[in-house]
């Protein structure tokens, strides 16, 4: 029996997180599959980020949106990027991980495009997550530090160097904006 | 705001789409088969969701309410008497919705004293303690057999509620007592794993449960020796 204690307002809150459950745990295992490669280990990996979820619940307004789609997927990349690094100890660059370890949903597999968004969608995991939470979703840079486990500090810091590297990227692919 | 600002602001729900499309549709991502422990620990998520500031919040916000209802109340008791006035207000109710059930709490002074449970099976001894301003989970475990209980007791502050979830379904609880307190029994199935024990104590507004996989006829025995006195605690 899942159980919970809930002292709330309204009915709709009390079934936010057994829809987040269902909606979006084969999608969380397949994320973390993906990454970790190792049963056990995705399992550990979702649970972490099922906890992550109850943290920021108060902030999902609608779970079934592709906000929360997103929410969601990124939390558990974020969540799984980090065991996998605890794990295999793996030395990773300091400015975002290589693209291979790093996309839950596979860059390989983005089409290729030479715009903003595609290149947005290309980028190392930690800079595309952080972006996506404050211009996509809107969270503040304290709530991205939060969902993403990181300093409210290095959450600033990892926006600037992911729009420095957006740029990067951009002027390299001659786009311009 | 620069013009890169600008400039993610305005591709931001794009890049997410394309992103997110990479990934399989909903309907043909594979049903993964869970291990026993991650289906446990899945059902340990409220007592962290207890903790959280949410809940805090949400807390000081039904206090409040609380504190208008208890004038009215107060009111109401100069023409009832204090028995009357008390039946009137006692509540808790079960609701069942499909694959949950809700107990659902609607008053206003719980006595928020500390719990134990007096008599413990062989073995078990006192591992984590989780506690709320609304609540607190006890955690014990016997290391050699590997098994389990959480004891939790709430307060049944109005606006409190709490939810069983399951998938599968919920079946109607075997009705049964402790210390003449009315309980709901729910038998372990292949989605909970544990037999739950949920009782309430109508004279001081608390709620109460052990989650675990031990045998009914021990849940019980675990139950009938809750008490206020913190006997086994060391």
């Amino acid at each position: 029996m899942l159980v919970y204690l809930t002292l709330i307002d309204s009915e709709d809150e009390t079934s936010k997180f057994e829809i987040v459950y269902e909606r979006y745990k084969d999608l969380m295992f397949y994320v973390a599959d993906r990454i970790l490669n190792d049963a056990e280990d995705a399992e550990d990996a979702v649970h972490q980020s099922f906890l992550k979820i109850i943290g920021v619940l108060e902030k999902i307004e609608d779970p079934l949106c592709p906000k929360t789609r997103s929410l969601i997927v990124i939390i558990t990349e974020r969540t799984a990027i980090d065991l996998n690094r605890k794990l295999r100890r793996t030395l990773l660059p300091m400015d975002g991980e290589p693209y291979a370890v790093s996309s839950g949903a596979g860059t390989e597999d983005i089409p290729v495009r030479m715009d903003v968004a595609a290149a947005i969608a290309a980028l190392p995991a930690r800079y595309r997550e952080a972006l996506l939470l404050k211009y996509d979703c809107g969270y503040s840079t304290a709530e991205i530090a939060q969902m993403l486990s990181m300093t409210e500090a290095n959450a600033r810091k990892t926006i600037q160097r992911a729009k420095a590297k957006l740029k990067q990227l951009l002027d390299e692919q001659e786009v311009t904006f | 705001m620069d013009a890169m600002d600008e400039l993610l602001y305005r591709h931001a729900a794009e890049a997410r789409d394309l992103w997110l499309g990479a990934l399989p549709p909903d309907e043909l991502l594979p049903e993964r088969p869970v291990s026993q422990r991650f289906a446990r620990r899945m059902a340990r998520l409220l007592r962290q969701g207890r903790r959280s500031p949410a809940s805090n919040r949400a807390l000081r916000y039904a206090r409040r309410a609380a504190a208008v209802f208890l004038a009215l109340l107060l009111g109401a008791g100069a023409f009832l008497g204090a028995a009357e006035a008390r039946a009137a207000v006692l509540a808790w109710a079960r609701e069942t919705y499909g694959s949950k059930v809700l107990y659902r709490f609607t008053d206003e002074t719980p006595e928020t004293l500390p719990r134990y449970p007096a008599w413990l099976p062989e073995g078990f001894v006192l591992a984590d303690d989780f506690q709320s301003d609304i609540s607190r989970s006890l955690y014990y475990v016997n290391d050699e057999t590997g098994k389990e209980f959480v004891f939790d007791y709430s307060y049944m502050y109005d606006g409190t509620q709490i939810e069983l979830y399951n998938p599968n379904g919920i079946p109607d609880p075997e009705k049964l007592t402790v210390n003449g307190m009315e309980a709901d029994f729910y038998p372990a199935d292949n989605f909970s794993m544990t037999n739950y024990l949920i009782w309430f104590d109508e004279v001081r507004n608390t709620v109460f449960s052990i989650d675990s996989d031990l045998e009914k006829s021990v849940i019980l025995h675990i139950a009938e020796s809750v008490d206020l006195e913190d006997s086994t605690k060391n």
